[in-house]
Order: C-alpha cells, then sequence, then structure tokens
C-alpha cells in the first residue's frame, strides 16, 4: 500500500477539506467602519519637499510682508459692492477655494 | 482588478493612506474575528474586540510587517500575544501536553472518515491549543514550524498537540460512528 493510500493519509485529507469547509464568512455589518473611527490620525510629517516649499514660502512671506500683502485683500473687501454680481461672485469663489483648500488639507490629515 | 495585499500596505506605510487600511481590514476582518473569537472560546463580542485590538496595532506597526509573510499570518500572531497577554498564564498552559489516553492505531479505521461531517463537533471537544493548532496547519495550511512559532511553543510540543488531537478526533467519530 503506497504511503497515500494510508488511512491516516486519506483522514488528513477529510480534515483539511472538512476544516477548509467549516469557516464561515462573518458580515461586517460595521465593524471596519467602526475600527476606522479608532485608528490614531497619522500626524502630517514634512518630507524634504514640503520643508522646501515652507522655506520659499517664508522667505517671500519676510520679504513682502505679511501685512502689505493681506492689506489689498482687506482693502478689497471693504470695499465689496454688493450689488455687483461680478463682485459678490468673485468673493464666493474666494470662500470655496478657502474650503476647498481646507478640505484637502483635512484629507490629507495636515491637521 | 484586485490590488494586492503589499501595494495596499506599501501605501497606508508610504502616503499613509487610512483608504487602503480600510481595504486591507475589510479583506481579512472575517478571517481574523473568526479567528478571535476561537481565542475568546467562541465569546463573538469579546472576540470582536480583540479583532478590533489586533487592527489597531497591526495600524501601528504596518512599517514593520515583512512582506515576505502572509499578511493573515502576522494578523494571527498579534491576535495570539494580545490574548496570551491578556491571559497571562496561557502561553505557559499551552506548553504542556494534553494527557490524552494512547489511541489504539488499529482503531484508525474508515469509519472515522465515513463521519467527517461530525468533525467540527468533535473539534469543539479538543483542548483549546490542540484546536489552534490543527486548525492552524490543516485550515490556514501553515507549515508545523510556522505554527509553532505563532503558538509560542516548540515544534516538538506543536506535533504532539496535532498528533494527539487527530488522535482523539479519530477516537470521537470512531465511538459515535458506532
Amino acid at each position: 500500500m503506497s504511503d497515500e493510500q494510508t488511512p491516516t493519509h486519506l483522514f488528513d485529507e477529510v480534515l483539511k477539506q472538512q476544516l477548509h469547509n467549516s469557516s464561515t464568512y462573518i458580515a461586517d455589518e460595521g465593524f471596519s467602519a467602526a475600527l476606522m473611527q479608532r485608528l490614531p490620525r497619522r500626524r502630517f510629517r514634512l518630507g524634504i519637499m514640503g520643508w522646501l516649499v515652507v522655506s520659499i514660502s517664508s522667505l517671500v512671506g519676510a520679504f513682502f510682508a505679511v501685512p502689505a500683502l493681506l492689506a489689498p485683500v482687506f482693502m478689497w473687501a471693504a470695499a465689496l459692492n454688493l450689488a455687483s454680481v461680478v463682485q459678490i461672485g468673485l468673493a464666493m469663489a474666494a470662500v470655496t477655494l478657502v474650503f476647498v483648500a481646507g478640505w484637502m488639507a483635512r484629507q490629507l490629515d495636515w491637521f | 482588478m484586485l490590488v494586492s495585499d503589499q501595494e495596499l500596505i506599501q501605501r497606508a506605510v508610504n502616503l499613509r493612506d487610512q483608504r487602503a487600511f480600510a481595504q486591507l481590514v475589510l479583506r481579512y476582518q472575517s478571517q481574523l474575528r473568526t479567528w478571535c473569537r476561537r481565542l475568546c472560546n467562541g465569546d463573538a463580542a469579546q472576540g470582536d474586540d480583540l479583532a478590533q485590538e489586533v487592527f489597531i496595532k497591526a495600524y501601528g506597526a504596518l512599517g514593520a510587517f515583512k512582506m515576505e509573510a502572509k499578511f493573515s499570518v502576522w494578523l494571527y500572531r498579534i491576535a495570539f500575544n494580545a490574548a496570551a497577554s491578556k491571559w497571562r498564564r496561557k502561553s505557559l498552559e499551552w506548553c504542556d501536553l494534553d494527557e490524552v489516553p494512547e489511541f489504539n492505531d488499529e482503531q484508525d479505521n474508515a469509519g472515522a472518515i465515513i463521519n467527517a461531517r461530525y468533525l467540527n463537533e468533535a473539534v469543539e471537544r479538543l483542548s483549546e491549543p490542540q484546536q489552534i493548532a490543527l486548525r492552524l496547519c490543516y485550515e490556514e495550511d501553515l507549515s508545523h514550524s510556522e505554527a509553532a512559532s505563532l503558538m509560542n511553543i516548540p515544534l516538538g510540543s506543536l506535533k504532539s498537540h496535532i498528533n494527539r488531537g487527530k488522535q482523539r478526533l479519530k477516537q470521537l467519530l470512531a465511538d459515535w460512528s458506532e
């Protein structure tokens, strides 16, 4: 009798087959969603490119001075003509851009 | 096209992509929860809590995962260690071999095979280390050395658990067939 025909081998085969077939699938039922809520948020770490961008931006900011950059924006907002459809549209587009940037930063775990 | 585990792990590690990890969770939740429930003596709630803990630990240590191993086996190992640390004595207990009466080889007959439909019930009657050892090697297709390493027991003990488990199974199935 060859080794493949021994009762022990047959038993092993049946055991393997039965155990394989016995494992039932457990439906997710919110398990994964609950788990993802519990995962620690990963902090954003700046890579080499990130540090480069931040450094250049800081240099530009320092060169022009932040108030000087913000002043025209403030003046424009103060002088906004609410009757002008074009200006209202521009203001809404600006606000939308800020929200989109914030949403993207959130998606990238920047804060 | 199905994205490989390796690719999802790389995305989760390199790009901090939680959605890639979520894919892995969806892929392995059933297997891991089944395994954790077994480690918790069939308690579904406790098993699911353990599975959540395992996934969270795996997420934190994902960068240390070596791609040559199966991701499922890595999860099982974390689950086993978490369970063992909860029930401290468990790992020690599992090294001790269970006392089972020696089985007469002549009883190793076809009757035992015919009654394979009762196999699951019989497996549940085995001691915990025997069940785990048999399931790892026969259900999960791990090698003896992989299973021994996962259970933190010597290879010889693992083989003894398997042999004794199989003997006990044959005995139970033969008794039920009478």
